[in-house]
């Protein structure tokens, strides 16, 4: 007997989950950004529109999701009868779905609040810019630390596409490295948890090089002399999203569900 | 639809412990199962790996020729029901079996609906705020309501009140006798649970050391009561399980069914035979030292 495959019944489910937990986020972060528009127009002061808020919040919010990922949902459809396998794809796909979408909501809210912001006539929104190399010299530490604060930004209004293309494969590899380490320390217990968390450390570390570097932002001085076509840097990007993937399908094909 | 669960060889360690030795089993009827064994017999473990939780170290298990683990087909085949852990749960019963529907193919909602209004259990209460007993009776409601070929219940009713569990094994046998399945249950309630099973099992240190019908089973040992001489000298050549002693009079249980001469032989000494339960069996077979 053939049967229906059942990982995109579990992305669709997935997808919806947590596209409900991330619509919560974005809610709270539209309620922030309406208190600021009315503190900024009383006060004068000048302040990012939503996208750049989103932006800035939604790393950790992906990452945080991402590693409640295997404790919550692989017992989950694993009790329900769905393989490991069928789990990962379908957590795979949603993830990317959820990376996208989030994006283009902050987009629509975004032009929504510029439209409304200049239909007033107020210029309390600021120019987006991230100073992308802010001090912190020598240290690898601080650099990797810094690259997670200021990852590599497009400005909705210069480029919107690759605005949002940029800001959802940003989310998409919080969401990896979050998937990762969830998946570390539910296989191994917190000693590989901890060597996971070191690990998504670098991915996000290698990840915002090449991105900065295909972006023609500034890097880091050791990678400054750094300097290759921006394809290189888009292939070096998808491979490292593979190896993650790669990484968190070893951790749970196999790995036995806690009861 | 009737498939066979087959293991052989099957060994499960975890680091040094070993909680499966070389177990071997096989059920192939649409039955009850008795699953009974101590405290860290190896129940849970052989279930789970049934249930494709974990895999075994080595030994293989097949269900309907096919090794489970990963396998999509024989996974949704098998459902496996014991006490979750559901304090971070905030679905409620209504939400719950709705999302479990979606990925059990012989799901029953209305006679989910059914069990629910028996068990009295809320509708739109979140689940983690039910207490143990509430959540054990969802958890049968699922395990009933998913008609899974191979149905594992492990010690599902914990937290269950009296009236609960009887709600529950009157469900399970109707609904046995309607939709008969594999029905595995492992359980410490012997003595409350023996009128369930069809057949036992019974694991002991990691392996099966006892599989059979339980009615032939409860045949297989007799209590012999009377003067302890008379006692001593009838039981001489058969396999104790058990001895006790109050002033002359001594009760003696064995292991094996009588022959008829037996039986008449023992009458006219003034022996008293009578029969044990499964929960006397159990203790004695599984005593430590043996």
């Amino acid at each position: 007997m053939k049967q229906k495959a059942i990982y995109p019944k579990v992305a669709t489910d997935l997808f919806w989950v947590q596209f409900f937990w991330a619509f919560g986020f974005l809610g709270v972060l539209l309620v922030v950004q309406i208190i600021k528009t009315i503190l900024s127009t009383t006060k004068g002061i000048e302040m990012n529109d939503y996208f750049d808020a989103v932006f800035i919040a939604a790393n950790i919010f992906m990452l945080v999701i991402g590693i409640i990922s295997t404790y919550g949902f692989l017992p989950y459809y694993v009790s329900n009868g769905v393989t490991r396998k069928d789990y990962f794809k379908g957590s795979a796909i949603a993830s990317v779905g959820l990376s996208i979408t989030i994006p283009i909501i902050a987009s629509i809210v975004s032009v929504i609040q510029i439209f409304l912001v200049n239909l007033i006539n107020l210029s309390i929104l600021k120019d987006s810019s991230f100073d992308n190399n802010a001090g912190a010299e020598g240290s690898i530490i601080g650099e990797i630390i810094l690259s997670i604060i200021f990852t590599p930004f497009v400005d909705l209004q210069s480029n919107w596409l690759l605005a949002i293309f940029v800001f959802a494969l940003n989310i998409f590899i919080y969401y990896l490295v979050g998937w990762l380490i969830g998946s570390g320390f539910y296989r191994f217990g917190v000693l590989f948890g901890l060597i996971s968390i070191i690990i998504a450390f670098l991915i996000i570390y290698a990840q915002d090089l090449l991105l900065s570097i295909a972006l023609d932002l500034p890097v880091q001085d050791m990678f400054a002399t750094l300097d290759f076509p921006i394809y290189v840097s888009v292939i070096g990007i998808f491979v490292l999203i593979a190896i993650t993937l790669w990484m968190i399908r070893q951790l749970t094909k196999r790995v036995a569900v806690k009861m | 639809m009737t498939l066979t669960i087959e293991g052989t060889d099957l060994s499960l360690a975890y680091g040094y412990h070993h909680a499966l030795k070389n177990l071997s089993f096989r059920l192939s009827e649409n039955k009850i199962y008795g699953f009974l064994g101590r405290n860290g017999a190896g129940k849970t473990s052989l279930l789970s790996i049934l249930a494709s939780f974990r895999e075994q170290t080595s030994g293989s298990l097949t269900i309907d020729g096919k090794a489970p683990f990963e396998n999509p087909h024989v996974m949704q085949q098998v459902a496996f029901i014991y006490s979750k852990d559901y304090k971070d749960e905030s679905d409620n019963v209504k939400e719950m079996l709705e999302s479990v529907e979606r990925y059990r193919p012989h799901f029953d909602g209305e006679y989910a609906q059914y069990l629910i209004q028996k068990f009295n259990l809320p509708l739109d209460k979140k689940i983690k705020e039910f207490s143990k007993g509430m959540q054990s009776a969802l958890n049968v409601t699922i395990g009933l309501a998913c008609r899974a070929p191979i149905t594992i219940f492990d010690e599902a009713y914990l937290g269950m009140d009296a009236p609960t569990r009887e709600i529950f094994y009157q469900a399970l046998l109707e609904d046995q006798a309607k939709h008969p399945r594999i029905m595995i249950i492992s359980t410490h309630l012997v003595s409350e649970m023996d009128y369930l099973f069809d057949e036992v099992l019974i694991l002991h240190k990691g392996s099966v050391v006892l599989q059979e019908e339980y009615e032939s089973l409860i045949t297989k040992g007799v209590s012999i009561t009377g003067a302890a001489n008379e006692v001593d000298e009838f039981v001489q050549s058969m396999k104790l399980l058990n001895v006790q002693q109050l002033g002359n009079t001594k009760s003696v249980m064995v292991y094996g069914e009588l022959t008829d001469r037996e039986r008449k032989h023992a009458q006219q000494r003034g022996l008293e035979v009578g029969p044990i339960s499964l929960q006397d069996l159990f203790i004695h077979l599984t005593e430590e030292g043996n």
